[in-house]
């Protein structure tokens, strides 16, 4: 009898999960990767597109890289001391930096990318033109808080006690970081560097706000994507979109062989030099706090100086409004139910399929999101259903990895004795998640489900990749800073900024 | 020639008072234990003499140098941490040689002296394997030649043996003792257990809430205690309520259910304290019922009611009791320490937290 109960069980349990599984594969990872076999732009057919690489394509990747490796490179050195000051300071400061840091977070892409290019133009500073270095100058300012997000996390997981040890060993501070600190969270950077890297590759609205009008033809690659799309070249779309896909799925492989393999040579100490650092830290702490708020923090709120008190274009802000907040509703909710079943299957280490699905789900997040939203959108036309159906699938695509990922850390993180113990004091296996499971892993759930909602909010690339009749929010201040209505734009932006606070807060409430 | 003198050390988390007031002085070679309940102090007081943590105030010498402000890697000392902190991305004989590699010592040289403190605490084999592959005995010993390494003739231990099994934990004690004794060095060991701080030390520093209550030998500690915590806390003990009043020329203290007379004392309320090894049961003395008879294998353990109170006694096993037999025990006057009845109760006087 209770042999029988356990079977059954145990196939409930397989029903379960091979849902969760079907729905990443057949709604999520399959649709990215049908890209791949839509060689033939005339029919429907699946054939292997040809892929080649015009003088164009190539100048625009290489945009693409060098700025991306630039901003991962800023970020790190100025993102470091502050990242290292909120893990281990004490004092209350600690809290309000968090809370900085945080803030342009919220500001969905689009509307910061058009805030920095403001602070530092013409409008602004007067300091950087458009083109390459001002669209170094908006990724810095979204991907800072990713960096030092991440980094903060990696350094908080090492024990203090290692430093000391260490410092009791006779090594000065530097010292200590860099052969005992350093080496111990270097996974942690490396995969941070990696988030901050595909993050700038692939964000379209922001680099948009940045190319200057004449420069816009050889911009970066998604923004040269959309380009080819608009203007109905299909294959040299398809053909760039692979590639960014296949270089990010390889960039990611690379990343996570090293993140364990690396060694970071500590054989050389210099002890003397090393320690005559010492006194330089209250000046790189300043200059990393100075590159934070003039960098980064100022130059993402700097739109508000210009809102429109009466802007002429009130209705389609409303009708976008509700668009972006219906799709990323809508993409956050499926993404709860199916991801979280993820999140426990790769925490857990279900049927040994966990470090499979850990790594398929890195790959979506990675892959630039114009190729994705691409490829998405192909694969669902195919059906023939509505455009706003297709816009919601290609939004629950890209914003899937971010309900997964935090999630399933936590679970992973979770001591399964306590899991054990309340089964022992007599709770079946869903009254344990229900009582025991869910509550515990509910702020990771929370944050998980703000970071999908507001990526879903700020998706220019994808959206103006898959649909032409639907404005998003972002993709309506990307038209109005084109027909020169800053007041209008920073209208919006502010109004999506409200909007996306009050979000969050609510959210974070319960 | 280490030399520690702790001045007037205060420190304070927020309105929490650590530790108030410290003043200690450590001789050069002496094997000093810091005894306490956990949140007595001792760990903080133990790092702030090694530079981990500043003082609030007061001052901390080595070899009469101010080393108040000076950080933990120029007061040049050794440090076993609670949980060794080995670092894990280094093999045994790497996280050995940590320390003099970061303070640039000739490689040849120290990789010699690593590979000698290695065979010392035998770990030689092992010299490149990671400390997760190491059991807890091992990791132990790793930390200890790790802090070994700096050449410090001061070594500072923060509870070294308490996250082994007791049976391994008591084992290493005696071999760390030896072996801080053969290389000469100033130690000072941090602990919550008062057996092993009776079988490392040369000298104890009782603490509790934040001060020091005794410092002085094991013996001396044991046998003389300076107040009732003490005589608690190390060892056990029996405290039974006593009352002295003036008989003639002596005085009478009424204690259990009887009367003894004594040379004059100052009459009033008393504790009197008789370690359970000073109590003997036999066929005079205080009258009392059998409640609880043990064998503990080289010795027996009886406790025995008299009116409200239980009185103790440890004996070389031999004789046995049966519950309720009626027995007598008794004991020497100069084996009864008394203590003043303290005027916030017994009970708040022995508690340990």
């Amino acid at each position: 009898m209770r042999g029988g109960e356990f079977a059954s069980k145990k196939i409930l349990e397989l029903a379960f999960y091979s849902i969760v599984i079907l729905f990443f594969l057949l709604l999520i990872f399959f649709p990215t990767l049908y890209i791949a076999f839509r060689g033939c732009p005339g029919s429907e057919g699946l054939c292997l597109p040809s892929i080649y690489l015009t003088d164009e394509m190539k100048s625009a990747l290489f945009n693409s890289f060098s700025i991306a490796f630039i901003v991962v490179i800023l970020d790190i050195i100025f993102g470091i001391p502050v990242a290292w000051f909120i893990a281990r300071d004490k004092s209350k400061a600690k809290v309000y930096l968090n809370f900085l840091v945080d803030m342009p977070l919220i500001v969905p892409t689009a509307a910061l990318g058009f805030s920095t290019a403001l602070f530092w133009g013409a409008e602004g500073m007067s300091l950087i033109t458009k083109g390459f270095w001002m669209i170094i100058a908006v990724h810095t300012a979204f991907t800072y808080p990713y960096i030092v997000r991440t980094i903060s996390a990696a350094i908080e997981e090492v024990d203090i006690n290692y430093e000391i040890a260490s410092r009791t060993l006779g090594a000065s501070p530097l010292t200590a970081f860099r052969t005992i600190t350093l080496p111990l969270f270097k996974s942690g950077l490396l995969i941070a560097g990696l988030l901050a890297f595909t993050r700038s590759l692939s964000e379209t609205g922001a680099t948009m706000m940045a190319v200057g009008a004449g420069r816009f033809f050889t911009a970066t690659a998604p923004v040269q994507t959309l380009i080819y799309k608009n203007n109905g070249d299909i294959s040299s779309a398809i053909s760039l979109s692979v590639i960014l896909i296949a270089t990010s799925t390889l960039l990611l492989t690379i990343i996570r062989y090293l993140a364990y393999r690396l060694k970071v040579p500590i054989g050389k100490v210099y002890p003397s030099i090393e320690k005559s650092t010492g006194s330089l830290t209250l000046y790189k702490n300043i200059i990393a706090f100075l590159f934070f708020a003039a960098a980064v923090l100022i130059p993402s709120f700097y739109f508000l100086k210009f809102t429109s008190s009466n802007p002429s274009n009130l209705a389609d802000i409303i009708k976008s409004i509700v668009i972006s907040f219906s799709i990323a509703l809508i993409a956050t909710f499926l993404n709860l139910i199916f991801g979280v079943g993820m999140a426990i299957l790769i925490g857990r280490n279900k049927y040994g399929a966990g470090p499979l699905f850990d790594f398929l789900t890195d790959a979506v997040m990675v892959m630039p999101t114009v190729a994705l939203g691409l490829s998405l959108a192909m694969f669902w036309k195919v059906f023939q259903i509505s455009e706003f159906i297709v816009l919601a699938m290609v939004h629950i695509g890209i914003s899937y990895p971010y309900i997964v990922k935090p999630v399933a850390a936590s679970i992973k993180a979770l001591d399964t004795n306590i899991e054990d113990a309340a089964r022992v004091l007599g709770a079946k296996p869903l009254v344990v998640f229900r009582t025991i499971t869910l509550p515990l892993i509910t702020p990771s759930i929370m944050a998980g489900a703000i970071m999908a909602f507001m990526r879903s909010l700020s998706e220019t690339g994808a959206t103006l990749a898959a649909s032409k009749t639907f404005k998003t929010i972002p993709v309506l201040i990307v038209d109005l800073v084109n027909i020169n209505k800053y007041g209008d734009a920073a209208f919006a932006s502010a109004v999506l900024l409200v909007v996306s606070f009050f979000a969050i807060f609510l959210l974070r409430r319960k | 020639m280490p030399n520690i003198r702790v001045v007037n050390v205060s420190k304070f988390f927020g309105n929490i008072k650590a530790i108030e007031n410290i003043n200690l002085e450590i001789r050069d070679g002496e094997y000093v234990v810091l005894l306490g309940p956990s949140g007595c102090g001792k760990t903080t007081l133990l790092k702030i003499i090694a530079g981990i943590w500043e003082p609030t105030g007061g001052k901390v010498y080595i070899d009469d140098n101010d080393v108040t402000n000076l950080p933990p890697e120029e007061r040049n000392i050794g440090f076993v941490f609670q949980n060794y902190a080995l670092f894990p991305h280094l093999n045994v004989f790497d996280n050995t040689i940590y320390g003099p590699v970061v303070r640039g010592k000739d490689a040849e040289e120290s990789r010699r002296n690593a590979r000698e403190i290695l065979h010392l605490v035998r770990l030689a084999a092992r010299h490149d394997a990671y400390p997760s592959e190491l059991s807890g005995g091992m990791q132990q010993r790793l930390a200890v030649a790790r802090a070994l390494t700096t050449g410090s003739s001061l070594l500072f231990l923060d509870e070294p043996l308490s996250a082994l099994d007791a049976k391994i934990g008591a084992e290493l004690r005696g071999e760390m003792r030896r072996m801080i004794k053969d290389l000469k060095l100033t130690a000072v060991h941090v602990t919550h257990n008062q057996e092993e701080a009776m079988e490392v030390a040369d000298k104890i520093v009782v603490m509790r809430r934040g001060r020091i209550e005794q410092v002085g030998s094991p013996e001396e500690i044991y046998s003389s205690p300076a107040n009732l915590f003490v005589a608690h806390f190390l060892g056990d003990a029996n405290f039974m309520e006593a009352s002295i009043s003036d008989g003639g020329r002596g005085s009478k203290m009424k204690l259990l259910n009887g009367e003894i007379d004594m040379p004059k004392t100052e009459p009033g309320a008393y504790v009197a304290v008789v370690r359970p090894e000073k109590i003997e049961i036999g066929h005079s003395g205080f009258e009392g019922t059998v409640r609880n008879f043990r064998f503990l294998g080289g010795i027996s353990y009886t406790e025995v009611e008299i009116g409200n109170e239980v009185v103790i006694s440890r004996f070389p096993s031999g004789k046995s009791y049966r519950l309720g037999e009626k027995v007598c025990i008794f004991f020497r006057l100069e084996d009864v320490k008394l203590f003043k009845y303290p005027a916030e109760g017994l009970k708040e006087a022995l508690r340990v937290d």
